[in-house]
């Protein structure tokens, strides 16, 4: 069950959460990135405080950490690293791989184009990354770091998601409202399908069958038939709901949408498509990213104005704690890793 | 060519979620205003650079030797105007015309542009009320479609400060007065906003007042080229509630390429008509907005119509009157099928 959980949460974008002990007692730990500070903080959600960082770079405001993904088995972390030079491509760009054990970089992968969002294959054999300055998709070897390929996507490309089965990347892109399909095995560009206004991230559905796409100018995530791969519907969150980020429940029943524009988070229940419930009271400033604990019990915002982490109890879905993280908290990830 | 001119539609601002959709409703005035107010921002940030300078002639001279970029600026922006402010006051704009010109030279020749500049601003208020009615222009909806430009369209604050911190300093001038400009005109619209809009609002203003202290460079911009961009679509984003107006044409993307559409209909039956600079000026206007809301998405998904739009835009752009005629038909054909491309 661990294992299948962790391969389940290793989709999702941003808060990597690792257990650490065995399936009963399912300790974790929440990462999240922040921009500005150039390192990664780590939390412990237990005592709910910040127990250290990991450092990215020495030089804080020149090169920034951003979206971030976890290896099915949870060892590793992948975090998006680039310049502050959107339109151009600098050494700094790359995807950086932390060890977990260690808390210590274990390999550099050169990406190039300014990556902002990172993904991971559910059999942890592909990184695939968004170039924002190339207006490109790339995926990786990654256990060579050898580039698998590379493939023009719309402008300004952020949010990257692998399918379930592995068969398909999806890359949005904000300045061109699209999401560009990449098969994965075949490596080729499969479509490119219009989506709501400026797209930000895209997740895929647990058993595959769809995939949602956040557009924060449109206020509304594009349903997506991920075996057709065609938007089949948009659920309206409100023109000043600003979506970003998401994440789902572990039983995939709820998408957790983070609004960054009102500081709060959406959660939507998927056997309807409708709007659940709005978390707004005690939320961070403008919430980027959100990413749900793996009993599903918590959930956790990174607030990049607040340069903090929200905690929301599912219970109630209510905000019930803040973390101090780092400034420009921009990634939240919670993931799953068998200990032994 | 006049089967191929489209039919005007007509604007839907029901569809939009707000009451009023000033892009899709004025799409020509909101263009030629906000270009009158770039051209405002411009001279006041280029009387400051004369008077720097000369203060640094009397002392030791920094020896940058920057130009006045931006000075080429004005020029663009009244070519989106002049022939429809002609035909309203042609007294009006030979002055406004002549004003210009002597800004733009002085501030290229590095001399005093202070003088230049203030004509400029004197005339500007009542070219805006030759260009359209008071009864339209002091809406909220269109004056916060102005803020909406000011703050978001190309050069605009967001933008300006991005290429501030790439060492171009007129940007960040120009963009401070045009931050001014939007305080301004929010104390307009502040009487409607609800007390949370207006705390939101403020906050957000001082944003993007820490990013523009004042309107000398400060030494140290931001390391992150893009900060003024989230401060400044979220002010929009408010706007939006406060004006109850959709301030975002590319939302809607169909509706954006029916706009297109539209103001380039609008642009060729007038060089149809014989009335070549008011043509020009409309095609230029229906070019803006292309670029700024469905060019990228028609790159993607249908290329080839977008490159053969590409292509007739280039000749409106670089040729006259007669190339600009030339075009109307590919124009008109290649954005009938973007429109087609992007609606669903």
């Amino acid at each position: 069950m661990t294992i299948a959980i962790a391969r389940q949460l290793a989709r999702t974008a941003a808060v990597v959460v690792l257990a650490a002990g065995t399936a009963q007692a399912q300790g974790y730990r929440v990462y999240a990135s922040n921009e500005y500070d150039a390192n990664v903080t780590v939390i412990d959600p237990d005592t709910q405080t910040a127990t250290g960082t990991i450092k990215i770079s020495g030089r804080p405001g020149d090169v920034r950490p951003r979206g971030m993904a976890v290896s099915p088995d949870g060892k590793t972390v992948y975090i998006s690293v680039s310049d502050f030079l959107p339109k151009t491509e600098t050494p700094e760009d790359a995807i950086v791989a932390i060890d977990v054990d260690r808390n210590e970089v274990a390999h550099t992968y050169r990406a190039g184009g300014n990556p902002e969002r990172v993904a991971i294959s559910p059999d942890g054999k592909q990184i695939w990354a968004a170039l924002e300055a190339t207006a490109q998709g790339v995926g990786f070897d990654a256990a060579t770091g050898a580039e698998l390929a590379k493939f023009p996507t719309g402008v300004e490309s952020e949010g990257v998601v692998v399918s379930p089965d592995g068969r398909f990347v999806y890359v949005t892109a904000e300045t061109s409202h699209t999401v560009t399909v990449i098969d994965a095995q075949k490596l080729k560009v499969v479509a490119h399908l219009l989506v709501g206004n400026r797209p930000r991230d895209v997740v895929f559905a647990r058993d595959g069958t769809r995939a949602y796409v956040s557009a924060e100018i449109g206020g509304t995530i594009s349903v997506v038939d991920a075996s057709k791969h065609k938007v089949v519907k948009t659920i309206n969150l409100g023109l000043d709901s600003r979506p970003v980020g998401m994440d789902l429940s572990p039983d995939g029943k709820l998408l957790y949408v983070a609004g960054g524009g009102t500081s709060a988070v959406y959660v939507i229940d998927t056997t309807t498509d409708k709007v659940a419930h709005v978390i707004k009271e005690k939320m961070g400033r403008r919430p980027w990213a959100v990413a749900v604990s793996p009993d599903g019990s918590r959930a956790y915002t990174a607030n990049g104005l607040s340069d903090s982490v929200s905690v929301i109890d599912t219970s109630c879905m209510c905000v019930t704690g803040q973390i101090a993280a780092g400034r420009g908290t921009h990634s939240v990830r919670v993931g799953l890793v068998d200990a032994n | 060519m006049a089967a191929l001119l489209l039919a005007p539609t007509v604007a839907d601002a029901q569809s939009s979620g707000y009451a009023g959709a000033p892009f899709r409703e004025h799409p020509i005035e909101v263009a030629q205003m906000a270009a009158l107010e770039r051209i405002e921002v411009t001279a006041r940030a280029l009387a400051v650079a004369a008077v720097s300078d000369e203060a640094d002639e009397d002392g030791a001279a920094d020896g940058s030797g920057e130009e006045h970029e931006g000075a080429g600026g004005p020029l663009v922006d009244f070519g989106l105007l002049r022939a429809n402010l002609a035909a309203a006051s042609p007294e009006l704009e030979k002055q406004l015309a002549a004003a210009i010109d002597a800004l733009v030279e002085a501030a290229e020749d590095r001399k005093d542009a202070a003088e230049a500049a203030e004509e400029v601003i004197r005339l500007t208020p009542a070219a805006r009320g030759k260009l359209m009615t008071d009864a339209v222009a002091d809406t909220p909806s269109f004056q916060a479609a102005l803020m909406a430009s000011l703050l978001l369209d190309e050069g605009g604050i967001a933008e300006g400060y991005e290429e501030a911190t790439q060492g171009k300093a007129s940007a960040y001038a120009t963009n401070y007065f045009a931050l001014q400009r939007v305080k301004s005109l929010w104390e307009g619209l502040a009487g409607r906003a609800s007390p949370q809009q207006a705390a939101e609002v403020a906050a957000t203003i001082a944003i993007l007042d820490g990013l523009f202290p004042s309107q000398e460079t400060p030494e140290r911009l931001s390391p992150d080229p893009e900060q003024a961009e989230a401060p400044a679509q979220q002010l929009v984003g408010l706007l939006e509630g406060v004006a109850d107006a959709e301030l975002y044409l590319g939302r809607d993307l169909a509706a954006a390429a029916t706009v297109v559409c539209d103001v380039a209909a609008k642009g060729c039956a007038s060089l149809e008509a014989g009335k070549e600079a008011l043509g020009v000026e409309e095609l230029r206007i229906a070019a803006g907005y292309y670029d700024q809301t469905v060019r990228d998405t028609l790159g993607m998904m249908a290329p080839e119509t977008a490159a053969a739009i590409a292509e007739a835009l280039e000749e409106v752009d670089e040729g006259g009157a007669d190339e600009a005629a030339e075009a109307c038909s590919p124009l008109l054909e290649g954005l009938a099928e973007g429109r087609a491309a992007l609606t669903p």
